[in-house]
């Protein structure tokens, strides 16, 4: 799987999953998705289950942090370093 | 009422068991101690109906009233059928838009009949006006066999190596006394054998405040779930409120938060009460429009433990022997469970003929002890760990591996594991949270920790 294809799917999952009923907000590679709560606590999990699911990436509780999730960038790079 | 004032020996009591309270704990034992041929005295303090907190059910009483004969009698009463429990997001930052209406997502439902256990004779539970079930409840016993004394208070208790106990019991200023084999205590939050004994330690953590009353003409909407029990979470930490459908029209409302958050707004308790609901406008405009039908009342200093469930010649059940917290509506459950473990013990002891000397000891409730003290260890758990983080509760509920796990709790069903392992599951991702704050769950630990308390 190539990077778009990460980022991309990250990004569609996101935008139906948290933004559904905001078409109005653009999500970008660095938009902050946590700080702005466009995930929130439970869509943390939510999220997780679905990297499991896609990715077959299983994410420790300790990797569960800022560095890991603040943008589509950093969840993207994330994902790929644990499939390295 | 004539009690039988005849000066007995201990081998022959007026009663084989005295019960203190008649609510769904005393009641419930009443039943199977008489449907064993036990004689049983009831003393409740009040005249039935009397109207009490604690109106939703879990699917584990079914066993009970299954056991009892008492399910007729109960689909015959027309209690709103309980299917599941749902909750509701506040509308703060942190919840507001992302779920809204997106099943499954902040109305998390759960229906009780995913679960097929013993535990969960039908896949539905009741909600109940507690005037009408407690006074079915405590008929049930007296049409059974017990004696059923109402408007009788017990005042205190005596007991002597050399005799049975006697039960003190006043009604219109007159004392009289009632010997007993067995004393039950099933007075409910007024713990009268705690109290005299001295067993009663207040919980360190849990310092509950609550604030309730019904309303008529409240619109609970069309949906599948309006006759749910809702909890609606509140922007204030480990606050939330309750609504109940008591019947077609009649839905009851509380607001349970910390003692702390009511005492320090200094408020009027309506003024508070009404603050609350706001924070869910939609509740609040339907409520306002709705018809108050009783004045507020208020629970407090309601969570507490007890160093010991039973003793020689004495045994302690439902709220009279522990009581937490309201969250899980596992409060009746508890106290009709409890009782019926009671019985158990008490039954085999006549059955067995092991009575020391005619007397109880506390070795004869050993099952009882051990199995009450795992069902109230399993619930405060659960209990401390829903208040610690509860958006683990929520996602245990979505999560295909663990729904099931958490459904047979949310059920009632307590007593059988040493800790059931969806709560050790829970407890390793709260403790990692905690221990790392970096966490981006870290912040959203409530203040309520998940110290163990185990006082018994
Ligand atoms: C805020 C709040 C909300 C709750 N919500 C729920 C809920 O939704 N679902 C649920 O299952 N539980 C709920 N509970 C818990 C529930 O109210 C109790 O667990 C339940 O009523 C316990 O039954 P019991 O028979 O042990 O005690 P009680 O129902 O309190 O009965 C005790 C009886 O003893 C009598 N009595 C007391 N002293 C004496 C005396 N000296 N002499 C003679 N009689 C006496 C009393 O009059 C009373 O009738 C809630 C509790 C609180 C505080």
């Amino acid at each position: 799987m190539n990077q778009l294809s990460i980022k991309e799917t990250v990004k569609n999952y996101i935008q139906q999953e948290f933004l559904y009923d905001k078409p109005e907000l653009e999500l970008n590679d660095d938009s902050l998705l946590i700080e702005e709560e466009i995930i929130d606590s439970l869509g943390i999990f939510v999220l997780i289950s679905f990297l499991d699911e896609q990715f077959q990436v299983k994410v420790e509780p300790q990797e569960v942090i800022a560095e890991n999730f603040a943008t589509l960038d950093v969840i993207t790079s994330f994902v790929e370093n644990k499939l390295a | 009422m004539k009690l039988n004032l005849k000066i007995m020996n201990i081998n022959n009591p007026q009663f084989e068991v005295g019960i203190i309270g008649g609510g769904p704990a005393g009641s419930t034992l009443a039943s199977y101690l008489s449907q064993a041929n036990i004689s049983c005295v009831v003393f409740e303090r009040e005249i039935f109906p009397r109207p009490h907190v604690g109106e939703s059910l879990v699917p584990a009483t079914n066993r009970v009233f299954k056991e009892l004969n008492f399910l007729e009698t109960m689909e015959q009463a027309g209690f709103p059928h309980k299917y599941g429990a749902a909750w509701t997001a506040y509308n703060n930052k942190i919840y507001s838009h992302n779920f809204e209406g997106m099943p499954p997502d902040y109305a998390v439902d759960i229906r009780f009949d995913e679960q097929k256990t013993s535990e969960s004779i039908s896949n539905y539970t009741y909600h109940v006006d507690r005037g009408k079930f407690d006074q079915m409840l405590l008929e049930h016993a007296e049409k059974l066999g017990a004696t059923v004394y109402q408007g009788v208070r017990v005042t205190n208790i005596q007991f002597s190596e050399n005799e049975n106990p006697k039960i003190f019991t006043s009604q219109d200023d007159k004392t009289r006394e009632t010997s007993v084999r067995l004393v039950v205590d099933a007075s409910g939050r007024r713990t009268i054998l705690g109290s005299q004994l001295n067993l009663k330690i207040k919980d360190p953590v849990f310092n509950q405040f609550a604030i309730h009353t019904w309303f008529e003409g409240f619109d609970r909407g069309e949906t599948e779930q309006k006759d749910y029990t809702f909890i609606h979470f509140l922007p204030i930490s480990n606050s939330w409120i309750w609504q109940i459908p008591i019947s077609e029209t009649v839905t009851s409302f509380g607001v349970v938060t910390q003692k702390e958050h009511f005492s320090k707004k200094k408020q009027e308790r309506e003024e508070f009460f009404w603050d609350c609901v706001k924070t869910q406008p939609k509740i609040y405009d339907k409520l306002k429009q709705a018809k108050q039908l009783r004045a507020f009342k208020e629970e407090s200093d309601y969570s507490y433990g007890m160093k010991q469930f039973c003793g020689d010649g004495w045994i302690l059940v439902g709220d009279a022997a522990r009581f937490v917290d309201p969250i899980f509506s596992s409060g009746v459950s508890v106290a009709l469970n409890s009782a019926r473990f009671a019985s158990h013990d008490i039954i085999r002891a006549f059955q067995e003929g092991n009575l020391d000397q005619g007397k109880f000891r506390r070795k004869h409730f050993e099952q009882y002890e051990s199995i009450l003290k795992r069902g109230t260890k399993n619930w405060y758990e659960f209990i401390s760990l829903y208040y610690r983080l509860n958006v683990l509760f929520t996602r245990f509920v979505f999560d295909p591996r663990h729904r099931l796990d958490v459904i047979k709790l949310l059920s009632g069903d307590v007593y059988d594991q040493d800790e059931p392992s969806v709560l050790q599951e829970m407890r390793k991702i709260v403790t990692e949270i905690e221990q790392n704050p970096n966490h981006l769950l870290h912040k959203l630990l409530g203040n309520l920790t998940a110290n163990a308390f185990n006082p018994s």
